[in-house]
């Protein structure tokens, strides 16, 4: 066994950091689905009728589909009789007011996570519309940005506060019946976060949602919608961990991005759920259907750190439909154990000069399974479009997979594609190299993984980076030992 | 999958074409036929739901009526015959088989009998006589059970060419099959032809095979073919494939090939006629230090459709693969390449390289590229590229600031992208005459532009 291999084994023996549960009562639906779960979720929610025949035009289009089986992934079949589509903290009725008011266990939580709400939203300046398992607890730093006219908030209160501006995009970009995982969100989903930034505005900070999945079996399906008027801006940060549980857990979500003429949206993401212990055992389905859309001269960034999930089936997707709009992805995954990852970009070229940008790198050990899957696609009328495609992977271990499938389909001659796409494992060159210059085994591994994903990580705003490389170190700290 | 009607069609003609075979044929080769065609049945003609044909539709080999022909038109002219002999090998000359519809012709083949370590013969004989290499070698690589266009051969498995290289056997002179497609316009049937062919290069041994394809007049076909290929011990094997058909044909080709310990392989298939082109290719190295090379060229105008479905699969440690295809598309024509590199869990030391690029000379013309990794071993260099584009301004500039006309320039740099893969044939009478036929497409396309 080489010393690689012995470290990848100390990884594996490490437990997860972010295991553990917190006792809060949950008002939770029994396990099940049908016409009268959608209605239960929606009176609950209270919401107009017209969201109420949306979900069920999304969940009557469900029943007709079939679950995708194409992703590089196995998994036991899902009972989605057996999953409970609904759970929210105790007395949302009389939901808290101010940070004062929530549920202290609620905050010690956070405060577990590395998240101390008030203190952190007011130093960063960061607003943290916190979701802790559906519904919406705490908002903060909303009367600020309401200063500048950016509606931020949950989801559900948004559907009441701003029922037009919901209406005119939900949907819009991931219709209900875009696929499985997404037409089972639209008709189920629980909460999620809403945010409308208006012309020509300038989000002053970065914009968060911490999601968390809580009550044992419970899926989350979360809706994220974002629109970013013309000629605005806003950097968008998620990021997620989730406590330690034996039986695998849903979550499907479905994320919006309208990026309107001129308006820029950089959506960054560090996932870290729980991936399932090393024999594979638990661990988060996570399987998300993500995708903007961007008018004439806009751009949207999505960037992405996952090292979480026992599954990922992620594809973040940019439709680049106005002329000269501009999408990129960037994206570092790692996976360990038993993980499995399926995960990729869309860019889907119909305006002219449009361009795209796709980074990916993978790092695999351990048993798990890790591919790329990405679609560059160049319409008929996408004069002078460009894409370049980088997928990197990086083996650590003999029995660890990494796999590319990228699919390039172009129509327009005056286009250029360009893919390109390296597997290999840290060469011992390079690792002599290192230590022959004094560095351990540990920095130097650590040293070459990290310049591996520099180009991904010097994306994400300043508090990601942070959090990113903290979870890589993690992770590394076990790899070398 | 596809209609009932539609494979009623098919498996009608089986059954036609079995009750023709009735004694003649030694009972496995019976046996082979039956599971095939029962397997076809259960298969269906795949359709763009499967992820393998996503991009093509072969709803107009369904649809069609095709008819299974073993009697070959116009034997009659051997002038003809002999006329397109030279077109399709132009001056390379060795020992030959000819198939005329899929059916071995006496009159036009030279089976080399002189040339030692060379076992040439049709497989009509071979399965006569019951050859115990072609039996233990035939159909144990392409699958019938997996892959409906191989079943749907091996139904119809009755003729075709068997090439058997001895141990240590250096055959200089190239080894040529050439299918020649004979359809009567007459006919309300258009012809079906299933040739087959199984090349078993012996160990340490050396050759080269060239096969080539075409027509014989402008009548609809659909031609069907599988191509077995075992590769010995240290064994050298070079196959170029040249398929130049009429743009009415409809063309489906399946080749499997195996790689023992240090052999090497290498196939270049040039895509210039047919009006859809499917080739499944996989190559398996199955023994330590093989490689294998496998390239292609698409060159294609109007609504050509050409789609190269590749596998290389390294089963073992310390083998070397690279691909590389490119395609030239002009007009509605459409290219499309799948590449898969597999590397099995302990194939360590493994090299593979794979690229794609692509031409597009018109607004109306598509390439899609889908260039694969599977990898589960951790010490390999694998990677891959794919880029599409149209010509460099830049350097059509320069050829015209040297006084040079726009056609020209534009025909000479699609030449320069195109010949890289013609470049790398050693056999120069073989480089020659490919040359020649990308000369005369490309040619076309510049008298075209001009008027």
């Amino acid at each position: 066994m080489s010393d690689e291999n012995r470290a990848l084994q100390e990884l594996a023996d490490s437990d997860y950091k972010y295991g553990f549960v917190s006792d809060i009562e949950a008002d939770t639906l029994p396990p099940g689905l049908n016409e009268e779960t959608v209605a239960f979720i929606s009176a609950k929610k209270e919401e107009p009728a017209w969201l109420l025949d949306w979900r069920m035009k999304a969940y009557r289009h469900w029943l007709k589909m079939e679950e995708p089986t194409w992703a590089h992934v196995g998994y036991p079949p899902i009972d989605y009789q057996g999953v409970s589509y609904y759970s929210a903290p105790k007395s949302p009725e009389d939901g808290p007011k101010s940070l004062d008011e929530v549920d202290p266990e609620l905050l010690a939580t956070y405060e577990k996570l590395g998240i101390p709400l008030h203190e952190r939203a007011a130093l960063a300046g960061i607003a943290v519309d916190a979701v802790f398992d559906s519904v919406s607890v705490a908002t903060t730093f909303k009367d600020e940005l309401s200063k500048k006219g950016i509606i931020f908030g949950s989801f559900s209160d948004s559907v009441k506060e701003h029922p037009d501006l919901i209406r005119k995009y939900l949907g819009s970009v991931v219709p209900q019946g875009d696929n499985f995982f997404a037409a089972l969100n639209s008709a189920v989903f629980s909460d999620g976060s809403f945010c409308y930034i208006p012309k020509g505005v300038r989000c002053p900070m970065e914009l968060s949602t911490y999601f968390r999945i809580n009550a044992a079996t419970v899926g989350q399906f979360e809706r994220t919608l974002l629109v970013a008027d013309e000629d605005a801006y806003v950097s968008y940060l998620e990021g997620c961990t989730a406590p330690m549980r034996d039986e695998n857990q849903l979550h499907a979500a479905v994320v919006e991005l309208v990026a309107l003429d001129g308006a820029q949206i950089k959506y960054s993401t560090v996932q870290n759920w729980y991936p399932g212990n090393k024999d594979g055992v638990g661990g988060i389905y996570n399987f998300v259907t993500k995708r903007g859309k961007c008018m004439n001269r806009a751009k949207i960034s999505w960037t992405q750190v996952e090292t979480g999930s026992a599954i990922t089936w992620k594809y973040p997707s940019c439709i680049l439909q106005g002329d000269d709009s501009v999408g990129e992805f960037y994206s570092v995954a790692m996976t360990a154990n038993h993980q499995q990852a399926d995960t990729g970009s869309k860019m889907i070229h119909i305006g002219k000069n449009t361009k795209s940008h796709i980074i990916s790198k993978g790092i695999s050990s351990g048993k798990s399974e890790q591919a790329y899957r990405g679609l560059v696609k160049i319409q008929r009328g996408a004069t002078g479009a460009r894409n370049y495609s980088q997928c990197d992977s990086l083996l650590l271990g003999d029995q660890c997979g990494a796999h590319t499938f990228p699919y390039i389909e172009v129509k327009n001659p005056s286009s250029v594609v360009e893919h390109e796409a390296s597997t290999s494992k840290i060469s011992e060159d390079q690792l002599f190299y290192c230590q022959q210059r004094g560095l351990s085994q540990e920095d130097s591994v650590s040293m070459i993984v990290n310049g591996f994903c520099k180009e991904v990580l010097k994306e994400l705003p300043m508090e990601f980076a942070v959090e990113a490389q903290a979870l890589l170190g993690v992770s590394l700290e076990g790899a070398v030992g | 999958m596809s209609t009932g009607n539609a494979m009623g069609h098919f498996l009608n003609e089986i059954e036609k074409f079995d009750d023709q075979q009735a004694g003649t044929q030694p009972a496995w080769v019976g046996t082979l036929r039956e599971f095939a065609a029962e397997r076809f049945d259960q298969l269906g003609f795949p359709s763009t739901k499967h992820e393998e044909w996503r991009w093509t539709n072969i709803s107009s080999v369904s649809q069609g009526h095709f008819a299974y022909s073993a009697q070959p038109a116009n034997l009659d002219e051997p002038e003809i015959l002999r006329s397109a002999l030279r077109s399709a090998l132009g001056e390379v000359s060795g020992p030959r088989v000819v198939l005329v519809n899929g059916s071995f012709s006496p009159a036009l083949s030279d089976l080399g009998a002189n040339i030692k370590g060379l076992r040439l013969l049709s497989l009509a004989e071979a399965l006569e006589e019951s050859d115990p290499r072609v039996e233990a070698h035939l159909c144990r690589y392409a699958n019938s059970n997996e892959l409906a266009f191989a079943a749907l051969n091996t139904a119809f498995l009755k003729d075709g060419a068997v090439i058997e290289i001895d141990e240590s056997a250096c055959i200089d002179a190239p080894i040529c099959i050439v299918s020649l497609i004979s359809a009567s316009k007459k006919s309300d049937l258009s012809l079906a032809s299933y040739p087959r062919l199984l090349i078993l290069a012996g160990s340490n041994s050396r050759a080269t095979v060239v096969e080539s394809t075409i027509n014989l007049g402008e009548a609809e076909s659909f031609l069907n073919t599988v191509s077995e290929v075992v590769v010995d011990e240290g064994a050298s094997l070079t196959h170029v494939r040249l398929q130049n058909t009429n743009r009415q044909n409809l063309q489906v080709s399946t080749l499997q090939a195996r790689l023992a310990e240090q052999s090497r392989y290498a196939l270049t298939t040039f895509s210039l006629g047919g009006a859809l082109t499917r080739n499944d290719l996989t190559v398996k190295l199955a023994g330590p230090e093989a490689s294998c090379e496998v390239n292609g060229l698409c060159l294609l105008q109007q609504k050509q459709h050409v789609d190269n479905n590749v596998i290389v699969d390294h089963a073992v440690p310390e083998c070397t693969s690279s691909q590389i295809f490119k395609a030239v598309l002009d007009d509605e024509s459409r290219s499309i390449f799948s590449g898969k590199v597999i590397v099995q869990p302990d194939a360590q030391k493994t090299f593979a390289e794979q690229s794609n690029r692509s031409l597009l000379l018109s607004d109306r013309a598509e390439s899609d590229s889908r260039p694969q990794l599977e990898i589960y071993a951790d010490d390999v260099k694998c990677s891959h590229g794919a880029t599409t584009g149209s010509l460099n301004e830049e350097a059509l500039f320069y050829l015209r600031s040297r006084g040079i006309s726009p056609e020209t320039a534009r025909v000479l740099l699609t030449e320069a992208f195109a010949r890289e893969i013609a470049d790398n044939i050693e056999l120069e009478s073989l480089r020659e005459h490919v040359l020649q036929l990308l000369r005369e497409k490309l040619g076309e396309d510049a008298v075209e532009a001009v008027a």
